[in-house]
C-alpha cells in the first residue's frame, strides 16, 4: 500500500515541497539536497511534534501555566493530548521540569511544565 | 557609579547583561514588567536553542537558563521600572527611573539598550473601514491565549504569514477556536517553513496567499472583514473583494524598532532598519550608547540575537576598559542592489579579528553570489543556495577585508 | 406667498415630482430623487433662500435606509425621576448647558444614550476654537462663535482643561484662485492675492468682530512658521484661535455640572414623548420615564428624529464626515499654529480642513467633509487617508506625513440651512432646540449654553443663581506632568502611582484607577480621561494591561471588559473551553 503525504522540508529557510511515498519503499520527492531526503524519511515513518499548550494554575501570579509534551508525539496524537488536558488544575506553586501528566493520551510521553510559577504573594 | 546599566530584560538584555556580569563588571538591568524574559514569557512554543544549545527548548525554558546566568553573574536587577529619561553628561549616563517603589536616579558610564520592538498596527498598514473592538496584534492574542487563557474570538482572521502569525495560528486552533483564516500577500508563508509545516499544514488551517484585509465592518465588535487579492507587489486588485465574516482580526504584519529613546539621546538611525546605527561592537553614534537584538534588526532566531548580545557585551568591555582606539578609521556598510538592510553600518576599529555581517536580501533567488564591493572592485564573494526577503542572512568575514574603503556596498546577483 | 414661489423655482430645477409645504417659515419636501446626494442638494438649494427657518426633506433617494429609532412596543414602566429642565444629549453642547443650568437653582437632568459623554461629534473633533472668521453675516453661528472663543480662558481656567492660544494663519498661496485665473492675467494674480485678498479676509473678521487680525507678507510669515512651503504669497493672522481637547472639555463640563447638582442619565436612549397638548409631561426612555417641565433638544445627529417624536417637525439633519490624520507626538515642534490654506471655490470634500496642533502635542490633519447617508458612517478608507496627506502636503511639503499614528471620522450634524438651530420648538411649548450644532460647535459651545439659557428664561422658565455653584474640577493629576519630587511624594503614598502601564503616553496605574473611580466603565472611557493607549503603539502594549485593571476593579472577568458600548466586549471565550 501507498499513501502519499506532502511535507515542507523544515531544515533550511528553503522550505522544499517534499513528496513522501510511503508503504514497503520509502521514497521521498522534491527535495534537493540529501538533509531534505533525511528529513522527508524520518517524516514518512513516524512524524512527531512537540505540543505546546497550557493549564489552569491556581494560587500563581498568572492564571495559565505553560506546558509541553516532554519531547514529539506521534502527529496524529497532538488532539487527544490537548483533550486530557482539558479542565485539568494544578495549584501553585510548580517547578520548572515538574510533570504535570503522566503518559499523556497513552503516548508514553509526559507533559511537563515549562517555567517555574510561584505562589502569589 | 555604575558601570553599565542595560534596558530590557528579553531575551538580548539577558544576555548582555550576564555576560557582561560575568566579566566582573557591575551590571544594572531594567525591565518594565514585573518579571525578566519579556517576549519569551508568552513564547511557550518549542525552538528556540538549537544553535546556541543544540536543543529545542520553549521560550520559558531558554529564558530560564538565562535568568539563572544573570543571578550567578551577581547582575542586579530592577524590575517594574519605566525609564523616564537618560541625559548624557560629559562621560556618564543618568538614567532617571519610576517604579511602584519611588523615582530613582542611576549614573553610569556605559549603556546597552536592549528594548526590542513593538508590532505593527492596522493604522500602519491602512486597512479602511470601521475601528470595533476586536483588533489585536499577534503579541498581544500570544499573551492573551498563553498567559490569560483567554481566546480574542471564535472565528478569527489572522493577517500575516510571518512566525508570529502562524504559531498564534496554532495556539488559537488548539485552543478551541471555532474557524480560522490566515491571510497573507506573498505567495507562500513567509515565516520558517518549520512553523509553516508544524503550525498551519499539519492542522489544517485555512490560508490564502496573496490576500489581505482591505475594510474592517462592525460597529461595535468586528462583524466581518474585506478581502482582497494584491499582486505581487502587494496593490490590490480592484474587483477581487469578498466579504468574510468573522469576529476578531489579529495583525501579524511587521515589527518596528523603539527607536524613540535612543534617538533622543541623539544615536543616528537608520532609516532602512528603522533602528540605532551601530558599528562592530554594537556601539550606536553615541559614545558609550550600545544597543542589541531586534532593536537593531529583526532576528529570525533568538539564538542569533543572543550571539549578538555576547559581540556587543566583548564591545562594551573594551569600552569600560578604555581600551578602544580613539582615533577611529571608518568603513561605511551601505545595501547595494537585492539588499534591504545592513548591519553592522559601520566598522570603526581596526584589527584582525572577524565580524559577522548580516543583511537581509531584497530578493527571492537561489545560487546566488553576494558580494562586498569596495574602492576597487570585489573584496569579497560568497555563495548561498537561496535567499529571500523574509529571512537574514549572515557573513563572516575577517575584518581585514574592509581596510582602507570608506564604504564598502553588499550586494547579491 | 413669496416663500413658495422662490422654493417652487428651486425645485423646478429638477427632473423630479417634488410636492413641497412651506409653514411658518419651514419647507417640507417631499417626493423622490435618484440619489442621495441630490437630496443633499436640493436640501442645501431650499435652505440657502432667505426667510426659510429649516427645511424638513422627506425626499427618499434609491436605497435609503429607514432611520434608528424606534419606538418600543410597550412602554417600560418604570418612574426614573422627574425634574425641572431635561437635556437630551450627553455632547459638548448638551454638558456645556448643563453645567450653565447648575449655576442656578433649577432641578436638572441630562439623559444620554451612550455610556458616556462626548460620544458623537463631540469626540472625533479636532479640538480647534475657531476665531470666527468664516461664518457668513445674518448667521446665529457668527454672533456665538465670537462671543464663545473669548470664553474659553476662563472656562477652561475653571475647569482645569489645557487650553491654549496658538493662533491661525489662513495662508494665500498660488494655488488659492487657480480657478479665477484667467480673469487676472499677468502681474495682476499675484498682486491681488497679495494685498486685495488678505485686506477682504481681515476685513470680513473684523466684520464679524474677531480682534488682532494682521497680515504679514514675506519674510514675516516665515518668522511665524519656517516649516510653510516657499511659495505663500500672504499670511492673515488671527491671534484668538486656540485648540483645546473636546471630550477632554467635554469630560469637565460633565464631572462640574454633575457637583452642582445636575443628575446624568447615560445608557439611557429617548424613544417617545407623553404630552398634553402642545407640553411634554414624561420623557420615555429605553429605561423608564422621565417627568420634566421643559426639554432641551441637544441630541446632536439625532436632534432632527428628537424634535420629530416631540411633534415638531422643523429642520432634517444631513449627516456630513470628516476625517483625520492623527500624527505621532515627535513631529510635535514642526507645526505651531493651525495652518489653512485659502481656496476660492473651497474644495467640495474638505471645507475648514487645514493642519492643527493639538493640546497633547500630536498635529492633526483634516477634517475632511463628504455628505454620507449614515448618521454612524465613521469608517475611513484608505482612499481618504491618501488624500488627506496629498492634500495638506501642499502647504506642508517637509512634514513626514506618513507618520501618522491614527485616523479617525466623526459625523457633523448639518442643517440644510447650515447654521445653527436654537429656538424654541415652533409646535412644543416647552421644548427648546439647540440643533445643528456644527462647526464652529466647540468654539461656540459655552456661548451657545449661555443664549440657551436666555432662551429658556425667556420660555418661562425662572432661574435665580445657585449660590453654592462650584466653578472648579479638579483633574485626574498625570504622572508624567510631575517633577521627581511631586511624583515620590505621591508613590510614596501609592505604589499605583510608579506602575507606568502606558509607556507611550506615561500614564501610570493609579490614574486609570482614578478614571475609573470617576465612573468610566470601559476601555475607551479610560483612555480618553487618561491618554492610555493614544501614543504611538496605538494600544498594543497597554490594552492587555488596562484591561486588567479594569477587570479587577469593576470586579467583571476580563472577557467582559468593554471597548465601549455593551457588546463591545474585547475577548470572547476562555481557552478550550474551560470553566472561569
Amino acid at each position: 500500500m501507498s499513501d502519499d503525504k506532502t511535507s515542507l522540508c523544515i531544515r533550511c529557510p528553503k522550505g522544499c515541497r517534499l513528496t513522501l511515498l510511503t508503504g514497503e519503499d520509502i521514497k521521498i520527492k522534491g527535495h534537493q539536497c540529501k538533509i531534505g531526503e533525511e528529513y522527508g524519511k524520518k517524516e514518512a515513518i513516524e512524524p512527531e511534534r512537540v505540543v505546546p499548550t497550557t493549564v489552569k494554575i491556581l494560587g500563581a501570579k498568572w492564571p495559565r501555566l505553560p506546558v509541553r509534551t516532554e519531547k514529539g508525539v506521534p502527529l496524529d496524537k497532538i488532539e487527544e493530548v490537548i483533550d486530557e488536558l482539558r479542565d485539568l488544575e494544578i495549584n501553585a506553586p510548580v517547578k520548572k521540569g515538574d510533570i504535570i501528566v503522566k503518559n499523556v493520551a497513552d503516548t508514553s510521553v509526559d507533559i511537563i511544565s515549562e517555567r517555574d510559577m510561584e505562589v502569589k504573594r | 557609579m555604575i558601570d553599565v546599566v542595560v534596558v530590557g530584560g528579553g531575551p538580548s538584555g539577558l544576555a548582555a547583561a550576564s555576560e557582561l556580569g560575568a566579566m566582573g563588571h557591575d551590571v544594572l538591568l531594567l525591565e518594565r514588567e514585573d518579571e525578566l524574559g519579556g517576549l519569551l514569557n508568552q513564547c511557550i512554543h518549542d525552538g528556540f536553542g538549537t544553535i546556541l544549545f543544540s536543543e529545542s527548548l520553549s521560550g520559558p525554558e531558554f529564558a530560564d537558563i538565562f535568568m539563572n546566568r544573570i543571578e550567578r553573574a551577581g547582575v542586579k536587577v530592577r524590575l517594574e521600572t519605566y525609564m523616564r529619561s537618560v541625559e548624557k553628561i560629559e562621560d556618564h549616563f543618568v538614567i532617571s527611573t519610576v517604579t511602584p517603589e519611588g523615582v530613582e536616579t542611576f549614573e553610569s558610564r556605559a549603556l546597552v539598550y536592549a528594548i526590542g520592538c513593538r508590532e505593527r498596527n492596522r493604522f500602519e498598514i491602512e486597512i479602511g473601514g470601521t475601528r470595533p473592538a476586536g483588533v489585536f496584534t499577534a503579541g498581544t492574542v500570544q499573551r492573551l491565549v498563553n498567559l490569560y487563557g483567554f481566546l480574542p474570538g471564535k472565528q478569527p482572521v489572522i493577517v500575516g504569514g510571518g512566525d508570529v502569525g502562524m504559531i498564534v495560528a496554532r495556539h488559537l486552533y488548539l485552543e478551541g477556536v471555532e474557524s480560522l483564516l490566515m491571510v497573507y500577500p506573498e505567495d507562500f508563508f513567509s515565516g520558517l517553513p518549520r512553523n509553516a509545516q508544524q503550525c498551519v499544514l499539519d492542522l489544517d488551517i485555512p490560508y490564502k496567499p496573496r490576500t489581505t484585509v482591505k475594510r474592517i465592518f462592525g460597529d461595535k465588535k468586528v462583524k466581518a472583514v474585506e478581502l482582497v487579492e494584491v499582486d505581487k507587489d502587494w496593490n490590490m486588485i480592484e474587483g477581487t473583494e469578498k466579504i468574510y465574516s468573522c469576529d476578531s482580526v489579529i495583525l501579524s504584519v511587521g515589527l518596528v524598532p523603539y527607536s524613540e529613546k535612543v534617538e533622543e539621546l541623539g544615536a543616528e538611525i537608520d532609516p532602512a532598519t528603522g533602528g540605532p546605527v551601530i558599528n562592530e561592537h554594537f556601539e550606536t553614534t553615541v559614545d558609550g550608547v550600545f544597543s542589541v537584538g531586534n532593536l537593531i534588526q529583526i532576528f529570525d532566531y533568538v539564538d542569533d540575537a543572543v550571539k549578538s548580545s555576547y559581540t556587543a557585551a566583548e564591545g562594551v568591555d573594551r569600552f569600560l576598559k578604555g581600551s578602544f582606539d580613539k582615533t577611529r578609521s571608518h568603513t561605511v556598510l551601505n545595501p547595494g542592489e537585492h539588499v534591504k538592510t545592513v548591519t553592522p553600518q559601520r566598522i570603526e576599529y581596526e584589527g584582525k579579528d572577524e565580524i559577522t555581517l548580516f543583511f537581509r536580501p531584497g530578493v527571492e533567488k537561489e545560487n546566488v553570489e553576494v558580494r562586498l564591493l569596495g574602492k576597487n572592485g570585489i573584496l569579497k564573494s560568497f555563495k548561498k543556495r537561496y535567499v529571500r526577503p523574509s529571512t537574514l542572512e549572515d557573513i563572516k568575514i575577517p575584518k581585514s577585508v574592509l581596510s582602507g574603503n570608506p564604504e564598502v556596498v553588499i550586494d547579491v546577483r | 406667498m413669496r416663500l413658495s414661489q422662490k422654493v417652487k423655482k428651486v425645485l423646478d430645477k429638477y427632473p423630479y415630482d417634488i410636492s413641497f409645504i412651506v409653514d411658518g417659515g419651514i419647507v417640507f419636501l417631499e417626493g423622490k430623487v435618484e440619489k442621495h446626494h441630490e437630496w443633499v442638494e436640493i436640501g442645501l438649494k431650499v435652505g440657502q433662500i432667505k426667510g426659510v427657518e429649516g427645511v424638513v426633506n422627506d425626499l427618499s433617494w434609491e436605497g435609503k435606509k429607514r432611520s434608528k429609532v424606534e419606538r418600543p412596543e410597550t412602554e417600560i414602566d418604570n418612574k426614573l425621576g422627574a425634574h425641572e429642565i431635561v437635556i437630551i444629549g450627553g455632547g459638548i453642547i448638551g454638558c456645556s448647558i448643563a453645567r450653565e443650568l447648575s449655576k442656578y437653582r433649577c432641578d436638572v437632568a441630562l439623559v444620554e444614550k451612550g455610556p458616556d459623554v462626548a460620544m458623537g461629534q463631540t469626540r472625533a473633533n479636532n479640538g480647534m476654537v475657531h476665531p470666527g472668521i468664516s461664518p457668513s453675516k445674518n448667521t446665529l453661528k457668527r454672533r456665538l462663535n465670537v462671543l464663545g472663543n473669548a470664553m474659553y480662558d476662563e472656562l477652561c481656567d475653571e475647569l482645569n482643561v489645557p487650553f491654549k492660544r496658538v493662533g491661525s494663519l489662513i495662508l494665500i498661496t498660488p494655488r488659492t484662485l487657480e480657478g479665477y485665473r484667467r480673469y487676472l492675467p499677468g502681474p495682476l494674480y499675484n498682486i491681488f492675492l497679495k494685498y486685495l485678498l488678505p485686506w477682504m479676509v481681515k476685513k470680513k473678521g473684523q466684520r464679524n468682530g474677531v480682534k488682532g487680525i494682521e497680515i504679514l507678507k514675506g519674510s514675516e510669515i516665515f518668522e511665524y512658521e519656517s516649516v510653510l512651503i516657499d511659495d505663500v504669497i500672504s499670511v492673515v493672522k488671527i491671534p484668538s484661535t486656540g485648540i483645546v481637547d473636546p471630550y477632554a472639555l467635554t469630560i469637565a463640563l460633565y464631572e462640574n455640572a454633575k457637583k452642582n447638582g445636575v443628575k446624568f442619565y447615560l445608557n439611557t436612549e429617548v424613544v417617545d414623548f407623553k404630552k398634553d397638548k402642545k407640553s411634554i409631561e414624561q420623557i420615555l426612555t429605553d429605561r423608564g420615564t422621565i417627568a420634566c417641565e421643559h426639554v432641551v433638544n441637544a441630541a446632536g445627529l439625532y436632534s432632527d428624529e428628537i424634535a420629530d417624536m416631540a411633534g415638531s417637525r422643523e429642520f432634517t439633519i444631513h449627516p456630513r464626515k470628516g476625517v483625520e490624520l492623527l500624527y505621532n507626538k515627535r513631529l510635535e515642534d514642526k507645526v505651531d499654529h493651525c495652518l489653512a490654506e485659502l481656496k476660492i471655490p473651497s474644495h467640495p470634500t474638505s471645507k475648514g480642513g487645514g493642519i492643527n496642533p493639538t493640546v497633547h502635542g500630536n498635529i492633526i490633519w483634516g477634517p475632511t467633509a463628504v455628505e454620507v447617508e449614515s448618521k454612524e458612517d465613521t469608517s475611513v478608507e484608505k482612499e481618504t487617508i491618501h488624500e488627506i496627506m496629498e492634500r495638506y502636503s501642499s502647504i506642508l511639503p517637509d512634514f513626514p506625513k506618513t507618520e501618522f499614528i491614527r485616523y479617525f471620522a466623526g459625523v457633523r450634524a448639518a442643517s440644510f440651512t447650515e447654521d445653527f438651530i436654537i429656538r424654541a420648538a415652533k409646535e412644543v411649548e416647552n421644548m427648546l432646540h439647540v440643533a445643528a450644532i456644527q462647526s464652529p460647535g466647540v468654539a461656540s459651545a459655552p456661548a451657545v449654553a449661555e443664549h440657551s439659557v436666555d432662551l429658556l428664561k425667556e420660555m418661562g422658565v425662572v432661574l435665580r443663581p445657585n449660590e453654592n455653584f462650584e466653578p472648579d474640577r479638579d483633574p485626574i493629576d498625570r504622572a508624567a506632568d510631575m517633577d521627581e519630587n511631586e511624583l515620590k511624594r505621591r508613590i510614596g503614598k501609592d505604589g499605583r502611582w510608579g506602575n507606568i502601564v502606558c509607556t507611550c503616553e506615561m500614564v501610570s496605574e493609579a490614574e486609570i484607577v482614578q478614571a475609573i473611580d470617576r465612573g468610566a466603565e470601559s476601555f475607551d472611557a479610560v483612555k480618553r480621561r487618561t491618554r492610555a493607549g493614544m501614543g504611538e503603539c496605538q494600544e498594543s502594549y497597554c490594552l492587555l494591561r488596562i484591561a486588567e485593571i479594569i477587570s479587577e476593579e469593576l470586579d467583571v472577568p476580563l472577557n467582559e471588559v468593554k471597548k465601549e458600548w455593551d457588546e463591545s466586549e474585547f475577548f470572547n471565550g476562555i481557552v478550550r473551553g474551560e470553566e472561569q
